[in-house]
């Protein structure tokens, strides 16, 4: 077995799970974590191996990114959107997608850096290698991640609650 | 010990703390009741953002939305009879009017159509595909006779059909060396183009692309159709190229007012076991080999190979603009949980590029509504 068969055995899962978190995109996700392979192909030597292979993933997608600006209005939209929030006509949608639409719109809600630093740790990276992938100082991981998931599960329960607050408001 | 940051407490929890610091820690929690406090605080936090994040897993892949199975038969059934109809009065105007020039010209149906979007991109005439592309079905004889010429046929293959073909697109790779193959009308129809004229279709995705680039103005929603619980919106990119977006809609009882124009298109998905009764009924000639969305495995695995073909068409097989089936990108859209699809003829970047378009685009107008 090659090194980036190894590689790619123990890191491939992870590594999609990580970007269709991202992405929201599973097709995408498998094709940047494949480039991202093939990127490592050409590596003589890798120190951190699971650090490197992130920050290159996160990298490429940051390229893709960069190159259109409108995604960043996008979200400023979705912000403006949470504070009016728009009646769904279609409340009888499955609870999990629901679930899945408000996970999304939470997780696009935080700092593109405490975002990526949270899914990588959720991939289990540790703070070393979280620091190394994000070019942050080790120091300042806690910090990033403890703002991170409070922003994320306080902006989730927001969303649930104005969800329940327009159901009751639709049923009466 | 001083009350630790908030930040020091999820570092000790994920066990980043050194051990000398990670203890002393903890024997300060020991005693500290708000410092317990905000421990437990954050144990909810990282949990809670786990199980979160995992609701981000469920992501589909490239697929179309099924169509909810029960109530298409009849519906099926009698778009079916109205396409007949149509396309046989169509037909015998053409076979007693003339040659196959004229086949051509009638082959749009529907005028609002042909002149509503005039320089005509091929996606753009969907709804005449519905009548065109049933015809071997519904009525060999008269295909054979007025065979419109095979661009004009690929050009009218709907989206949903195209996607279809990717799942058989080594197939069709080898029919093109071939093209009288023997893989049925619609395919050998659709081979033809793509042996024929892969060169100039190449330059002309360039030229979309180029165009794509360049056009920073709000994307032109061409037509909208609705039938069957999928709403389909067409988007000009640039004169000759549009992308489709689908998306699941409820079904609504309007949608049957609405038919005539949509009508015959998820006939066209619908073309296949069970629904081969309407064609074994109205049509004793060979129905087009296409899989039945609905068969479970039959999708699964086409939903594969599309994925596969995906990538490659996207960035090697631009040539084949006209005939070669739309990269399709599909995503969830965070405000709704809607599956969204787009497809086009364009690489799987543009398409990307189109989608956040069209995200930002729907957004703005979800916020307008009062």
């Amino acid at each position: 077995m090659t090194d980036v068969e190894r590689l790619f055995r123990t890191y491939n899962a992870a590594l999609v799970r990580y970007l269709t978190r991202r992405l929201g995109d599973r097709d995408w996700a498998e094709e940047v974590a494949q480039e991202t392979f093939v990127r490592a192909l050409r590596q003589t030597s890798i120190e951190n191996e699971r650090a490197w292979l992130f920050a290159v993933a996160t990298n490429l997608v940051r390229d893709e990114a960069r190159k259109d600006m409108r995604r960043r209005k996008h979200l400023a939209l979705l912000a403006e959107e949470e504070k009016d929030t728009v009646s769904e006509p279609h409340e009888t949608t499955l609870e999990r997608a629901q679930e899945a639409a408000m996970a999304r719109k939470a997780v696009d809600g935080l700092a593109e850096r405490d975002r990526l630093a949270l899914l990588m740790r959720e991939e289990g990276l540790d703070y070393g290698e979280i620091a190394a992938a994000l070019e942050l100082s080790p120091g300042s991981v806690g910090t990033t991640l403890s703002r991170a998931r409070r922003r994320l599960v306080e902006s989730y329960e927001a969303l649930q609650k104005s969800r329940e607050e327009r159901e009751k408001n639709a049923a009466s | 010990m001083q009350h630790p940051d908030e930040g020091t407490i999820h570092s000790w929890l994920d066990g980043a703390l050194p051990a000398e610091e990670a203890a002393s820690l903890e024997s300060h929690v020991a005693t500290c009741q708000s410092c317990a406090a905000a421990v437990a605080e954050a144990r909810g936090f990282i949990a809670g953002s786990s199980r979160i994040l995992t609701a981000l897993d469920d992501v589909p892949r490239g697929v179309l939305p099924a169509i909810p199975e029960r109530k298409r038969d009849l519906r099926v059934f009698w778009r079916a009879a109205a396409t007949v109809l149509v396309v046989a009065g169509g037909s015998l105007v053409v076979m007693r009017e003339g040659g196959p020039d004229a086949s051509v010209a009638t082959s749009s149906e529907e005028p609002a159509i042909a002149t509503a979007v005039s320089p005509a991109p091929p996606e753009n005439t969907e709804p005449a595909t519905a009548s065109s592309s049933s015809v071997p079905q519904s009525d060999a004889a008269a295909v054979a006779q007025t065979s419109p010429p095979p661009s004009a046929a690929s050009a009218n293959r709907p989206p949903i059909a195209a996607e279809k073909d990717l799942s058989r697109t080594g197939e069709r790779r080898q029919a093109a060396g071939n093209a009288s193959g023997v893989v049925g009308g619609v395919e050998r129809r659709t081979v033809a183009p793509v042996a024929a004229a892969p060169t100039s279709a190449s330059s002309q995705t360039a030229g979309n692309v180029a165009a794509l680039e360049s056009n920073v103005t709000p994307l032109q929603i061409v037509r909208v159709d609705q039938a069957a619980g999928v709403r389909r919106t067409t988007y000009g990119i640039t004169p000759t190229q549009t992308v489709v977006l689908t998306e699941p809609e409820p079904m609504q009882p309007s949608g049957a007012v609405a038919g005539s124009r949509t009508a015959a298109k998820p006939e066209i998905r619908l073309r296949g076991n069970s629904t081969s009764r309407v064609a074994a009924a109205t049509a004793a000639s060979a129905a087009p080999p296409m899989t039945d969305s609905r068969t479970g495995t039959d999708s699964a695995v086409a939903r594969r190979e599309a994925a596969a073909a995906k990538t490659e068409d996207g960035r090697a097989a631009t040539g084949a603009a006209f005939a070669t089936p739309a990269n399709t990108i599909s995503w969830t859209e965070a405000t709704t949980g809607k599956t969204l699809t787009l497809s086009g003829n364009l690489p799987v970047e543009q398409l990307r590029e189109i989608r956040l378009r069209i995200e930002r685009e729907r957004a703005a107008a979800a916020t307008k509504i009062p």
